[in-house]
């Protein structure tokens, strides 16, 4: 990303190291990805050591110091997902996309991630593509979302 | 316009009352985050679409969760002089109907639920409506004390004339004007509030010494890292009705002398963060936070923190670590967080629910809050009822309320005549409960007796055909993912119990490794830093106990009972 | 001095020692991994645990961290916590199977066998390296990365840090011999120019200038090894006491020899072309308490000699003017909410602007730092006091901190004096419009 982006971020929230985690969400948002580049502008502009700053990048599950796919695919693994079939939806998904939990797709349009809930327990299981949540899902309901999604991408 | 007195805030009152209770027709429709993944914005788009076309004036508004996810799309319609009708479920098929009856004054049918408020003096009985059971008497709202929920799902989240309308700012204006801090902390210490998000500590008596801590800066946290899994109720009352929480919290910045706010926020909600923000703002122009809150000279500045998804991060030290910008490993204690907490200033933190209920503490009194709930476990709590039940859901009971009724009565017990095996009470770090021993009181004493407890309210109840093996793998599966790494006991030794699980699971291993996860176990939970690596071996170790055959079947044949 | 039981035997010790340290002076010897003696507690191994009744309870906390207090009773080798104990010992041999110093300490606990799959790693995260290179020699080229079960310490990506000084602090505090950065960065140095070939005393800050004449053969240089062998430990940490001792006081004011300074008592930081300030200690001190402030609204440009900010405490005020010209970038938010942060935190969370210099190459030029900042402190710390004397004809004493309520029992001529002497020197008469801080929200 450009270094005027990041410091504008980084200036917004007034060079603070305790804002870091939301520099680290908006220049992610942005670039989608926390690159070796970034990661070092932003210490550097916080006066902070580089380590440190990737060490926070990757002890927090949200952030990513590889490219992420455009669209973020997180299904959600809690235990009322567990209970009703995550791990159905979980497989359809992998194999659909062809990549394992934690992977990005060969040309970068879909990322896989598991998630630990995501707080719609009583319809469960459930699935994100980046903002847009489906609930109450099953094998079919999940290939179905899965076509229109790609066919939309595509 | 900023509220700076009496006048002003019965202002706003009226406003909000002209609201609730409308001339003309009105339709709500519920966009909480669940709403919104089955479809509620489709359906706001089309009652919008469909009203304009009919050319009728309806008034439109959004609600937030009423806890009750899976009856969504909610929509709530209220006609002149009629009560407000709740319809489940509602589809964009049905919108057309709906605006066709209204345009003939007629009660749509279709997806009708319940009533709300009908014995409301506007609404006038109606033949149609005979059979139709009110809010409080239909199931799963049936025996409920929706004392925080009550709201959630009715009125406008983001409209603080409907909050005010229902009470609301009542209890922080009276602090505000007519008590000083100590006489706040009395009435909290009184009604014996106790910390919700699964510690239990006294609310009252944490303030007490953080007021009496020394520092000339203070923070008051509110811990909405909601991350236990299977719990949503944080989530619900924050897009449902986030003023509360915020007067929750500015009280609490008057009791102990705090002008500083956080709202930790965990990082998978996504939506509930822009609404949020949102509703800071709109707190902010009303004058509810900022500089000289109700006019009464008091400041306090709430802030919003997105996490990182940690779920070690809801540990409180671990929180302000988060906070300052470090990574969430948690912190030796003492000194505790009422001395130094962030910044090494007095900091209190508290769950979204339990600053919730401090704005109905201060308004109707300690006394009226301690009558409530059993005799050491005061008030409600909201449990999130999960698993194989008919009506999963978010539940608000007195404390003390009978398990046994809670499964089986409120949330209509298991699904296709199955029979219940065990319900994990207070989910992930309490123990399952086997099925003939559920005729227990849900408070935290009597549960501490059969050596479980409430946590955070998450019940998880399982049928005949769920196996202890698998759950006890899923919960060891997240504790390890979730460790921090800071700490042996944790880092090693909940993974080398994970390990072994696994060979459990895939009937590679003996009763001989049963007996190391044991040991490794009590280890685990004397030894641990926080509460993480201190309470993940309870439910295994329980679980072990108490369903040995689940264990045998996997040992013998390696089969997993959920699948046969 | 306070009494207390430890393995039943009565023991006096000041407040505020820890338990392990008591227990050490009086000959018990507890386990340990994660603890340095000259670092501050991390309490990550659990091997330390006792048990401390305290008030009728008994629980485990870590003795390398715990305070000791009155009348607690702890017991340092219970049957419990030699269980545990074993369990970790056992834990960290299969994690670490091929480590002498992780064998030996298994098998003084009992453990000869681990009963898990053997990982190889030679790590045990006990964090000691990480600490040493952030918070002793204050570099921070190494940090935990990942969490749980995959934590690891390394540097960004793998790479070699250019962050590194090569001090060998990490190695020399490792008690299993797995980080090797000194020897790697050394290595890579060797690939340096000339003029960029510092010596790693040098980089460390022990000596003001010296480049390398050995080709970085470190363990061959008689500097390197005098330098060891006069410490009698690692040199960082002699530094470690130089330097706490060096964030100095003069006379009772505290100066910081990371800042710059000017003669109007504000204090300045680069912050990437931008300079955050804030009062310093001598105003902090003279005024008290700050309760209120004016100051310019973002965006306002400025030149040398205008009143940057002013402050309230006391019944008093104090302005502060501006040497260099520029314009506000930021002010903290946190001062707006709460000014009184000014006097509690003034070099850290206390700063009040960032501004943008116009011409950042003449700051050096114009503002006091490090020997000067000292001098001139000092200086400032002889007038203040000769000041007081002449005018109250009281002395306040010279080695404790002026007393916070002083500002409100000067009269306001003396007070009109100290403010000419020591703050607005300078002054021009242009003045920039300052805000109030209801105004700036």
């Amino acid at each position: 990303m450009e270094k005027e982006r990041i410091e504008k971020i980084v200036n917004k929230h007034r060079n603070e190291k305790s804002a870091i985690l939301a520099i680290l969400h908006e220049v992610q948002a942005e670039d989608n990805q926390l690159n070796a580049e970034s990661l070092k502008y932003i210490a550097l502009l916080l006066g902070v050591p580089y380590a440190n700053v990737f060490g926070l990048a990757t002890f927090y599950s949200a952030f990513n110091t590889e490219k992420r796919g455009k669209t973020l695919v997180r299904a959600c693994d809690g235990i009322s997902c567990h209970i009703n079939g995550a791990e159905e939806v979980i497989k359809v998904l992998k194999s659909k996309l062809n990549i394992e939990l934690g992977e990005t797709t060969w040309d970068e349009s879909f990322g896989l991630e598991k998630v630990r809930c995501l707080g719609l327990c009583s319809i469960s299981p459930n699935v994100s593509f980046n903002d847009k949540t489906y609930s109450n899902l099953n094998k079919e309901k999940i290939l179905e979302i899965l076509q229109k999604v790609t066919g939309d991408s595509k | 316009m900023k509220i700076k007195n009496m006048k002003d805030l019965d202002k706003v009152k009226e406003i909000g009352m002209k609201s609730l209770f409308p001339k003309g027709p009105q339709i709500r429709i519920s966009m909480s985050t669940c709403g919104l993944a089955l479809g509620a914005d489709d359906l706001f788009q089309k009652i919008t679409r469909e009203k304009d076309k009919k050319g009728i004036k309806i008034s439109l508004h959004q609600t937030g969760c009423s806890g009750f996810c899976n009856l969504e799309p909610m929509a709530i319609v209220k006609l002149p002089g009629k009560p407000a009708l709740l319809y489940t479920q509602v589809t964009v098929e049905n919108v057309e109907q709906i605006i066709r009856d209204i345009k003939k004054k007629k009660i749509p049918q279709k997806g009708l639920f319940c009533m709300i408020g009908s014995d409301s003096a506007a609404a006038k009985p109606d033949p149609v409506l005979n059979a139709v059971p009110d809010y409080r008497d239909a199931s799963p709202f049936k025996g409920q004390h929706r004392m925080l929920l009550g709201n959630c799902g009715i009125i406008d989240p983001l409209s603080v004339s409907e909050y005010v309308a229902m009470a609301g700012y009542s209890g922080l204006f009276k602090a505000l004007y007519q008590m000083r801090p100590e006489e706040v902390i009395k009435e909290v210490v009184e009604s014996g509030l106790r910390g919700r998000g699964g510690a239990w500590f006294p609310t009252g008596f944490k303030w007490d010494m953080a007021s009496k801590s020394s520092g000339d800066e203070k923070f008051v946290i509110c811990n909405a890292d909601e991350g236990d899994p299977g719990a949503y109720k944080d989530r619900t009352i924050m897009e449902g009705n986030p003023f509360k929480l915020f007067e929750g919290i500015v009280l609490a910045g008057y009791a102990i002398g705090s002008h500083h706010g956080i709202i930790y926020l965990r990082e998978e909600y996504h939506h509930t963060f822009g609404f949020l923000s949102n509703a800071i703002e709109i707190a902010k122009r009303f004058g509810l936070l900022g500089k000289n809150i109700l006019g009464s000279g008091f400041n306090f500045a709430l802030n919003i923190v997105r996490g990182g998804g940690s779920y070690v991060c809801g540990e409180e030290t671990a929180l302000m670590d988060s906070l300052e910008g470090e990574v969430g490993d948690p912190r030796l204690r003492p000194p505790f967080p009422i001395e130094k907490g962030l910044w090494a200033r007095p900091t209190i933190v508290n769950n979204v629910e339990t600053l919730s209920n401090v704005p109905l503490i201060i308004q109707n009194g300690g006394k009226w809050y301690k009558n409530i709930g059993t005799e050491k476990a005061k008030g409600t709590k909201i449990l999130s009822v999960i698993g194989n039940v008919k009506h999963p859901g978010l539940y608000e009971i007195p404390l003390g309320t009978n398990l046994k009724q809670v499964i089986f009565e409120m949330a209509g017990g298991p699904v296709n005549g199955k029979s219940i095996k065990a319900v994990q009470v207070g989910s992930p770090f309490g123990t399952f409960i086997p099925a003939d021993k559920l005729n227990v009181s849900l408070d935290p004493e009597s549960l501490r007796e059969i050596g479980s407890m409430i946590g955070s309210g998450v019940i998880v109840a399982l049928d005949q055909d769920a196996c202890i093996v698998d759950i006890l793998h899923h919960l060891l599966t997240f504790f390890v993912e979730e460790s921090c790494g800071k700490c042996v006991p944790c880092r090693e030794g909940v993974s080398r119990m994970e390990e072994l699980m696994i060979e459990i699971y895939n009937g590679r291993a003996g009763m001989n490794e049963l007996d190391i996860i044991n040991e490794l176990g009590e280890t685990a939970r004397d030894f641990s830093l926080c509460a993480l690596g201190g309470g993940a071996p309870a439910p295994i170790l329980n679980g072990i106990k108490d369903f040995k055959k689940d264990f045998e079947a996997h040992i013998k044949t390696g089969k997993c009972l959920r699948f046969s | 001095m306070i009494t207390f039981t430890i393995d039943d035997k009565k023991v006096r010790a000041k407040e505020g020692t820890t338990v392990f340290k008591v227990a050490l002076e009086n000959g018990i010897e507890i386990p340990h991994l994660c603890f340095h003696k000259d670092m501050e507690p991390y309490g990550g191994c659990r091997l330390c645990m006792v048990e401390i009744t305290e008030n009728g309870s008994t629980r485990l906390h870590p003795s390398c961290a715990f305070p000791v207090k009155k009348n607690i009773v702890v017991k340092t080798d219970t049957e419990r916590l030699r269980k545990g104990r074993k369990i970790i010992a056992e834990l960290l041999l299969a994690r670490c199977p091929d480590v002498d110093s992780v064998i030996n300490l298994a098998e003084s606990l009992g453990v000869k066998e681990a009963r898990f799959k053997k990982m190889d790693s030679d790590c045990v995260l006990c964090g000691q390296c990480v600490r040493v290179c952030r918070n002793v020699a204050q570099v921070g080229a190494i940090d935990f990365i990942n969490r749980g079960k995959n934590r690891y310490v390394g540097t960004p990506f793998g790479l070699p840090s250019d962050d590194c000084i090569g001090c060998g602090s990490c190695h020399y505090v490792c008690p299993t011999g797995s980080m090797n950065m000194e020897y790697d960065n050394v290595l890579r140095w060797r690939n340096l120019p000339g003029t960029l070939r510092k010596c790693r005393y040098m980089r460390m800050g022990f000596i003001p200038h010296k480049m390398c004449p050995n080709n970085y053969r470190c363990w061959n240089c008689e500097l390197d090894q005098r330098m060891e062998d006069l410490a009698k430990t690692h040199p960082i940490f002699i530094l470690k006491h130089a330097r706490e001792e060096e964030k100095e006081t003069i006379g009772h004011f505290e100066i910081r020899f990371d800042r710059f300074y000017h003669e109007g008592h504000v204090w300045m930081k680069r912050l990437n072309g931008l300079m955050r300030l804030g009062i310093d200690d001598f105003a902090r001190q003279i005024i008290g308490w700050v309760d209120d402030m004016r100051l310019p609204s973002v965006g306002t440009t400025f030149g040398p000699g205008d009143t940057l900010f002013e402050i309230f405490g006391n019944g008093k005020k104090i302005q502060f003017y501006t040497s260099i010209a520029g314009s506000i970038v930021h002010i903290n938010p946190d001062i707006l909410d709460n000014p009184k942060l000014a006097s509690m935190a003034p070099y850290e969370r206390g700063w009040i602007l960032t501004i943008e210099p116009l011409d950042i190459l003449r700051i050096s030029k114009e503002l006091l730092s490090g020997r000067s900042a000292k001098e001139w402190l000092k200086h400032e710390f002889n007038e203040f006091h000769d000041l007081v004397r002449q005018e109250t004809e009281t002395d306040l004493p010279p080695e404790k901190p002026i007393p916070k309520g002083f500002a409100k029992t000067v009269a306001d001529d003396t007070w009109k004096k100290i403010h000419k002497s020591f703050f607005i020197t300078k002054r021009k008469k242009k003045k920039i419009k300052l805000h109030r801080i209801e105004d700036i929200q």
